[in-house]
């Protein structure tokens, strides 16, 4: 197991950042850590990383107590923050080359793992460029070619597509997979569920604290009792319609804002084509109507009854 | 892994540009300032030869112990010595006159019964010019008289009695260097740029506080002790230090061409010594305060305040601290730094030039342990 977090506690006086936090993420996986902002996402890296003082509970990490001393454990640890941590004076490629050298004492070997960072996060063009010259994508792609350059063995990420552009953030997406694929093990945190559902292999979902749910994709999906979401565009609603939409079989809810009406039925019903033909029979106008599948924002919300982007 | 921390380090410092401002190009603008007011002022108070004529007559021809008196104490050849009193031109009475009206001169001589000397208005010069003409009337009416009653006496060495001037005061020197109170400046600028050194030691503290910035946050992740990365840092930010003195150094000595004494190995020292004070005083201040504002608030405030009672903008300021309280010059750094560089250009002795080596260097100790203390810290309460 290449982390293990037991009943961990860590308060900032009267609040309790972290309540008897439980991880356990294994050899080989994308773990996503998903949560609202301020859930406790960065203070539980933080105490894993031995950056933060805690207040009870236990936290090992490839086996070993994690401590600032764990100079054997670090070595093998990846860290790409959520704010971008590099030296303003020092070019794209000092930069990577400084972080990689503080891991790698030998200079060849050094080297080659700083051309190889550098070609992985795509900052060939930009080797001699300051990170003031880079834009908010490229310098996120420098703090990750900065904590990965190494080739650890596990990689802690914390949130770090935030404010990066839709590209960047595939690249960025793609390469931790890359990274899985040549052996890391990554921790992943993000209040971005599609990223999480497209990179994890397993997700714990985090609320004041705690995890509330964890498991595969699919497995989280199981939990609640949503199984299809039928989301309509249409502009003026009578509450005769809402009322059909209510009657349907195995239909949970029926809300009706901002121009759109969402209809939740429970795992196995399918109400698509009875809404389309009673919609199309009483001439209700339209302009979309979709099937979707529930997300984990779904799941989020029916077990602590608010948004996860709240 | 020293030299890898210690190049990197190098590199950072060296690239920033408002340390570079701070320490480098800020006290060379301010020397230079302090240069041009000073030379004004020493222009200003040096003494140049009084420009007079003589208006040539065959009545002052004959005065040959006036001529042979004016003479030693004239710049009559153009090569003007240092105890040259006056600037001699010989004309005719009317070309006197005009170079009078026009005021080339300040006086010129002239014969109308008896050495005369007319001015155009007073002043500095006419006073010295007029001193010189009654003391030379008044000695050469004394030997008159007393030969006139003792003809012998011209034998008995009377002239040169009188031509003796006795002085009852000796002005003493512990140092063969001339004393010069700008210096005093100088040296309190030399005592602001290597505390200058503490900014970048307090940017050097941010970088390793894992709760002042994500950059920190990511050294304390390395498999590195805290320790040895902060040892490492810190020599190359006394390097950095000690190469920006010696830039301000050179540009003082060669460039300003000011006097620091012969006593170089001694200077050296003396800002190695000081860069490290600065440095750890940096340090110091930079962990015990969680505000970055803070931090360079007090280095920047403490490192000025410090030069200030050394002299920087006053130079009686130290005199005023030492007469009235001397344990603040005891315990500002500036003024112990100061003291050092002027006990080297005045005296001979260095016991008082050590005594304030060995009270920079206990500073430097007890601050660098108080910032090891504090930075043995490994985990935080918050980030």
């Amino acid at each position: 197991m290449e982390i293990c977090v037991k009943n961990l506690v860590k308060r900032y006086g009267n609040l309790v950042a972290l309540d008897h936090f439980d991880l356990e993420i294994n050899q080989g996986e994308v773990f996503g850590l998903l949560g609202p902002n301020g859930s406790g996402k960065t203070t539980a890296i933080n105490c894993i990383l031995a950056l933060l003082k805690y207040d009870k509970g236990t936290i090992d990490v490839m086996g070993k107590p994690m401590s600032p001393d764990a100079y054997d454990t670090k070595r093998n640890i990846g860290v790409v923050m959520q704010n971008v941590a590099v030296f303003d004076e020092l070019t794209v490629r000092e930069n990577i080359d400084y972080f990689c050298g503080l891991y790698i004492k030998n200079k060849k070997e050094r080297v080659g793992l700083v051309e190889e960072a550098i070609e992985f996060v795509g900052l060939a063009d930009y080797r001699k460029f300051y990170p003031k010259k880079l834009s908010g994508g490229l310098l996120r792609r420098l703090n990750i070619a900065c904590g990965i350059a190494h080739k650890p063995k596990l990689i802690i990420m914390d949130e770090p597509t935030v404010a990066v552009d839709p590209q960047s953030r595939n690249n960025i997406l793609e390469g931790i997979l890359k990274l899985n694929r040549e052996g890391a093990t990554v921790l992943y945190t993000s209040h971005y569920m599609e990223e999480v559902e497209q990179i994890c292999s397993r997700i714990a979902i985090m609320d004041k604290g705690r995890i509330i749910a964890s498991g595969t994709n699919s497995e989280l999906k199981s939990l609640i009792r949503t199984g299809e979401k039928i989301s309509i565009e249409v502009y003026g609603m009578d509450s005769k319609v809402i009322e059909f939409f209510k009657q349907l079989p195995g239909v949970n809810s029926v809300d009706y804002t901002d121009n759109k009406l969402t209809i939740k039925s429970q795992r196995g019903k399918n109400n698509l084509v009875s809404a389309v033909d009673y919609l199309k029979s009483n001439n209700i106008e339209f302009s979309r109507i979709y099937s979707e599948l529930p997300t984990l924002n779904d799941v989020f919300l029916e077990i602590t009854g608010k948004e996860l982007r709240d | 892994m020293f030299s890898h921390i210690f190049m990197y380090n190098l590199k950072t410092i060296f690239r920033n540009r408002p340390a570079i401002f701070w320490t480098l190009i800020y006290p060379i603008v301010l020397s230079t300032l302090f240069y041009f007011a000073f030379s004004n002022l020493v222009n200003a108070e040096s003494f140049e030869p009084v420009g007079i004529a003589v208006a040539e007559s065959s009545e002052l021809a004959a005065e040959t112990g006036f001529y042979s008196a004016l003479a030693s104490v004239s710049d009559i050849d153009g090569t003007a010595e240092k105890e040259d009193i006056f600037r001699i031109q010989t004309v005719s009475q009317e070309e006197a006159e005009e170079l009078l009206k026009n005021g080339n001169i300040a006086a010129y001589i002239f014969y109308d019964d008896g050495i005369k000397l007319a001015v155009a208005d007073s002043g500095f010069g006419q006073t010295i010019a007029k001193i010189f003409i009654d003391d030379y009337l008044q000695a050469s009416s004394t030997i008159h008289t007393i030969l006139s009653d003792n003809p012998q006496a011209a034998d008995q060495g009377l002239i040169t009695d009188l031509a003796q001037r006795k002085e009852y005061l000796t002005q003493a020197s512990d140092s063969a260097s001339s004393p010069d109170t700008t210096v005093i400046y100088f040296y309190a600028l030399l005592a602001m740029t290597c505390l200058m050194g503490s900014t970048v030691a307090v940017e050097e503290i941010i970088k390793l506080q894992a709760n002042m910035s994500p950059l920190a946050s990511r050294v304390n992740l390395v498999p590195v002790a805290k320790f040895r990365v902060f040892l490492y840092n810190i020599c190359a930010t006394i390097l950095f230090q000690m190469v920006v003195i010696l830039l301000v150094l050179a540009y003082l000595m060669f460039a300003l061409q000011i006097d620091f004494g012969a006593k170089t190995g001694f200077i050296l020292l003396t800002c190695l010594i000081s860069c490290i004070t600065g440095v750890f005083f940096g340090t110091t201040v930079s962990v015990g305060f969680k505000n970055t504002g803070i931090k360079y608030a007090i280095t920047i405030g403490g490192t000025m305040l410090s030069c200030f009672l050394a002299g920087l903008m006053v130079v009686d300021m130290k005199y005023i601290i030492q007469e009235s309280a001397p344990i603040i010059g005891y315990i500002s750094p500036a003024n112990l730094i100061t003291d050092a560089f002027y006990s080297l250009y005045y005296y001979d002795g260095l016991s008082r030039y050590f005594e304030n080596i060995i009270l920079l260097v206990a500073y430097s100790v007890v601050m660098c342990v108080v910032t090891c203390l504090v930075m043995r810290r490994k985990k935080y309460a918050s980030i």
